[in-house]
């Protein structure tokens, strides 16, 4: 039985399998390798995923969702129809989806899988990714970085070659570098920086807002159907403009008005300088944490959708003065590599001599109080126990001893991040440990970090006078759910009725009809409406020759509009 | 734990070649998830051999490289005489590197009665466009750290020197480059970012990056975390003979540390090898390789000719200066926009398949004497343009039409920044005109 390779990204996710060809992208019950990270309610109450839902975002604010992935690990959550649903659950009604396409092209079951995470995602994200896993019914063997995983599927390519290179990963909603030493077979990650905020997704966010100002509307004060269609053709609008130098559409806005905006590939470079500059700092910092200077990077990779746009582009070829590399679709290239992954795991023949290792992109620590003047403290400061760009697994221990004499109790808060003050930094968990009372001397105790090769950290404390040891599970972060949680969302998301795969295309034809009708007036729009009838009854009559054969017919007239309001 | 040569079943004199064949053979009979513990010491094995052979290599090395690698807060005793030494025979420098160039701006502008707390002209160097290059960035970084270090005598323990930055350019500083989040990296001794957030945050009572002198725990060595952290944060303390020294240059020792400092970063750049990566390079290869991407096939499979052909004709009667920046502005970002991007690429259509130079010496540029008349006004109206659009810099190139290579006959380089278009309009057209312009012939030479 075959371990699948899965990028969950922000914007789209794809599955993967390695086969004896090599890594190979599943495609979904549309055709497309590409499935939007979308979900959402059909008008019966049945779950939605990919391209129907992303569709709907605009007829259906209400009912749809996407961009979850920014909200793992948190509290965030949504209500869609009467049920309340978390980044993990929303995740996993995609993971979900992928599974059933997978199943379908192989013919068998899927049980096991590869995800991909932003290398940049902190522990919590983390296991919110691998909660999201079990509750779609996988078991997540293994998390990969994103752009260690495009890292292999470029590695495969030549395996036998020594070089450096610099990954580069700029997806709809995270941003990663990486920099990777490849000799005789082994790719190591040397270093790994990244924002887990920062994304194509931004630069949408700016053409939005711009466009909102051009229309003199705050995005606040429209409807949401019509924020999420200003929001919708701004993408594009973007989109466009990594290929053209200017770009217009026409928008119909809140009074039914009939709006033209424009927007030039001069003024967006404008609009997005700010992003810009947040995109060099993680950029610097991996070249330096590596030690390296451009003379010794041999490759600069580009992966990532949002690594389309030239400013981007241009940005790094007068860092690195070269020109970087794009040869994988960077759409692709992640999910590729996670099946990669996949092979090495399931320890697949053609990937005998080919080994890869990670590192730790953060420091992880503990809070410490240290000693400001004999015998008085100060809590608060921040004690690193796996340093940054650690070769992972890793295992590291610390002693540290009570701040009193004949204190039992000992709160231990543990943290991730590079600032010396813990409140800069991520907090990951807490937990209580219960020392004998002893007041003659300081109590000490053994805090060992094991970071694995999924990137999850485990924390075990040895008391050292009783020689005690507690696993400890980290809770008491509000965003990461336990195991009985995860369990019960496991048997509620399998009661959720998913609609029927075979009925994909059909209903996102309808979306995408209903979305152009939202879009359009006049005449275009009593023709639109006119399609939508003649496909209903169509449906209606359950003839499945018949709607295929009808699909195909009114596809391109409705293409025709749809271009015809971007331009 | 067993020796790293007996681990990696190596010699103990290998090199770096063998070590790492050693440990890519053993790594992959080692399953990471399964046996941690096994991977964990054949890491450590590793990591011990490249810290020794890079030791051995570091001692090999010449003394002058040695120097000039060592962060400044590793006094080294032999220090103040190849200090004197440097003071003595001062370096034959030639040109300025482009981090001088910044540091003279950084201490002009310090030293001027404005300078502690303007955010314009601050503002200006720390986005100056040459700080693109990540090399020259890190240098930057480097020497701006270190220069902050001595002016505020980070190295004369009785000095108390106040904070020659005003508490929005010490932010601003710290934010650029994100000092803040970097204390614990590898190359950014903590002591160093404690000292300096100390000195520019404290008297501000601005606690923003922790008031972090506190975590100075030397004084009590029964503390717990006293091996830790001061392991981690030891600083070596000048030496009595370096204090003398720093006596014997007084008030203006601070200003001499840092004259030798750039001197030594001006002879390390003479010899690096990345230094002598020039723009001028870059922009041809900018033109190669774009020449190259754009000769792939579209979506219809047909050869795409873009306007890159033209630019060379028009540019091939200009001077270099235009032809620089047309490279930057244009050839780069019109190359990546005017090729469909989803075309399914081969590798071989993206990487610049012959040699880049042969590439250009076969293209076919149009002569001096059939350019199109306009073509100088057009070349500068998108100058213009640039300029308005703050792209360009002021361009300066030296050209020697007899030059037998290309690269001596194009010799372009960029000046400091203008976003000044009335003053540069009248000086590139003057230039154009005045200038002999070389005929460019670039059919292959025989
Ligand atoms: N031609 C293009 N020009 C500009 N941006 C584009 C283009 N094509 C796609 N994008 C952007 O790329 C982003 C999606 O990229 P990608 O699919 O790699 O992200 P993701 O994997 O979903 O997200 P992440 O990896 O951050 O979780 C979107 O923001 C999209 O708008
Ligand atoms: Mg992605």
């Amino acid at each position: 039985m075959s371990i699948v390779g899965i990028d969950l990204g922000t914007t789209n996710s794809l599955i993967s399998v390695f086969t004896d060809d090599g890594p190979e992208l599943i495609p979904n019950a549309l055709g497309d390798f590409l499935t939007p990270s979308a979900v959402g309610l059909s008008d019966k109450g049945h779950v939605l995923v990919g391209q129907a839902a992303k569709d709907r975002l605009v007829t259906h604010p209400q009912l749809t969702q996407s961009r979850f992935k920014r909200y793992m690990g948190t509290n965030w959550g949504q209500k869609l129809g009467r049920k309340h649903y978390r980044a993990e659950d929303l995740s996993a009604l995609v993971l979900a989806s992928l599974k059933a396409d997978a199943e379908a092209y192989l013919g068998a079951p899927v049980e096991r899988a590869i995800i991909s995470v932003p290398a940049y995602f902190n522990d919590v994200q983390r296991k919110a990714t691998m909660a999201a896993g079990q509750i779609a019914g996988l078991k997540v063997e293994r998390l990969i970085n994103e752009p260690t995983a495009a890292a292999l599927a470029y590695g495969l390519n030549d395996k036998d070659g020594e070089s450096t290179f610099l990954v580069v990963d700029l997806g709809g909603g995270t941003f990663d570098v990486s920099i990777l030493e490849m000799f005789d077979g082994v790719m190591e990650v040397r270093a790994s920086a990244g924002d887990a905020f920062l994304g194509g997704e931004d630069f949408t966010d700016v053409v939005t807002k711009h466009f909102a100002e051009k229309l003199e509307a705050p995005l606040d004060k429209f409807s949401a159907k019509k924020a999420a269609m200003l929001r919708d053709l701004a993408d594009q609008a973007k989109a466009r403009l990594s290929s053209e130098h200017e770009v217009s559409f026409k928008f119909i806005d809140d009074k039914s008005n009939e709006q033209t905006l424009s927007l030039t590939r001069n003024k967006f470079e404008q609009l997005v300088e700010g992003l810009l500059k947040k995109l060099r700092h993680p950029i610097q910092r991996a070249v330096m944490d590596a030690g390296l200077r451009a003379e010794n990077i041999d490759q600069v990779v580009l992966v990532g959708g949002a690594t389309r746009m030239p400013v981007v582009r241009s940005l790094i070829a007068r860092m690195f003065k070269t020109f970087p590399v794009h040869n994988i679709n960077p759409d692709h290239v992640i999910a590729m590599g996670a099946a990669v992954q996949a092979g090495l795991v399931s320890r697949h023949s053609a990937l005998d001599d080919i080994v890869m290792t990670d590192v730790c992109p953060f420091t992880l620590g503990t809070e410490v109080a240290i000693e400001i003047a004999r015998g008085q403290h100060e809590d608060g400061h921040f004690q690193p126990i796996i340093e940054r760009n650690t070769v992972i697994p890793v295992s590291r221990s610390v002693i540290n001893s009570t701040i009193r004499k004949g204190q039992t109790q000992l709160n231990l808060r543990i943290f991730q991040g590079e600032a010396p003050r813990v409140n800069n930094n991520v907090f990951l968990g807490q937990v209580n440990i219960s020392l004998p009372k002893n007041n003659k001397e300081h109590e000490a105790v053994d805090i060992r970090f094991t970071y694995d090769v999924s990137g999850v950290l485990e924390v075990l404390v040895e008391v050292l006078s009783t020689k005690k040891v507690s696993r400890l599970v980290i809770e008491g972060n509000p965003g990461a759910l336990t195991k009985s949680e995860i369990d019960a969302r496991f048997k509620e998301l399998d009661k959720l009725k998913v609609h029927p795969r075979d009925e994909t295309a059909n209903v996102a034809f309808m979306a995408r009809l209903a979305k152009a009708y939202e879009n359009h007036l006049g005449d275009v729009r009593q023709e639109i409406q006119h399609m939508i009838t003649v496909f209903e009854a169509v449906l209606a009559r359950q003839n499945k020759h018949e709607i295929t054969e009808t699909r195909e017919e009114i596809e391109p007239h409705l293409k025709a509009f749809e271009d015809r309001s971007i331009f | 734990m067993a020796a790293w040569w007996k681990v990696l079943e190596v010699e103990a004199d290998a090199d770096l070649r063998a070590v790492k064949r050693a440990y890519a053979a053993k790594l992959k009979t080692i399953r990471q998830d399964e046996d941690p513990k096994g991977f964990m010491e054949l890491r450590a094995a590793y990591d011990a051999a490249r810290a020794h052979i890079s030791y051995h290599e570091q001692q090999a090395n010449d003394v002058t490289n040695e120097i000039t690698n060592e962060s400044v807060i590793e006094v080294d005793p032999d220090w103040e005489v190849l200090a004197q030494d440097a003071a003595d025979t001062p370096p034959e420098i030639s040109y300025p590197t482009i981090v001088e160039q910044l540091m003279d701006e950084v201490h002009t502008l310090i030293n001027s009665p404005w300078g502690a707390g303007n955010v314009g002209s601050w503002t200006a160097i720390l986005d100056d466009e040459r700080l693109d290059d990540i090399d020259v960035y890190s240098d930057f970084e480097n020497a701006l750290l270190n220069y902050m270090l001595n002016i505020h005598g980070f190295f004369d323990e009785d000095a108390n020197v106040k904070p020659k930055l005003d508490l929005t350019i010490a932010h601003l500083v710290f934010e650029r480059f994100g000092w803040q989040n970097n204390r614990n990296s590898v190359h950014f001794n903590p002591v160093v970012y404690d000292w300096l957030a100390d000195k520019f945050f404290r008297q501000h009572e601005d606690a923003t990056y922790g008031d972090l002198k506190k975590i100075d725990l030397r004084a009590d060595p029964a503390h717990a975390n006293y091996s830790q952290f001061n392991q981690r944060r030891l600083i070596k303390k000048p030496s009595p003979r370096m204090d003398k020294f720093l006596k014997w240059f007084d008030g203006n020792g601070a200003f001499i540390l840092v004259c030798l400092m750039i001197a030594l970063m001006a002879i390390y750049y003479a010899f690096s090898p990345a230094a002598n990566k020039s723009w001028d390079t870059i922009y041809r290869e900018s033109i190669i390789a774009s020449q190259t991407e754009n000769n792939a096939p579209d979506y219809f499979g047909t050869q795409k000719k873009i306007n890159l052909g033209n630019s060379i004709e028009n540019i091939a009667d200009l001077d270099c200066s235009q032809l620089e920046a047309w490279a930057k502005n244009y050839t780069m970002a019109e190359s990546f926009g005017e090729r469909p991007l989803d075309v399914p690429s081969t590798n071989e259509a993206f990487l610049p398949a012959t040699d880049p130079m042969e590439v250009f010496k076969n293209m076919e540029v149009m002569k001096f004497e059939d350019r199109p008349a306009n073509a100088l006004d057009e070349a500068l109206e998108k100058i213009w343009q640039d300029i308005e659009s703050g792209k360009t810099g002021e361009v300066e190139a030296s050209i020697d039409p007899a030059g037998d290579t290309l690269e001596e006959r194009f010799k372009p380089s960029i000046k400091s920044p203008t976003t000044n278009k009335s003053s540069i309009q009248p000086w590139l057209r003057a230039k154009c005109l005045a200038e002999e312009r070389p005929k460019y012939d670039l059919t292959p030479e025989e």
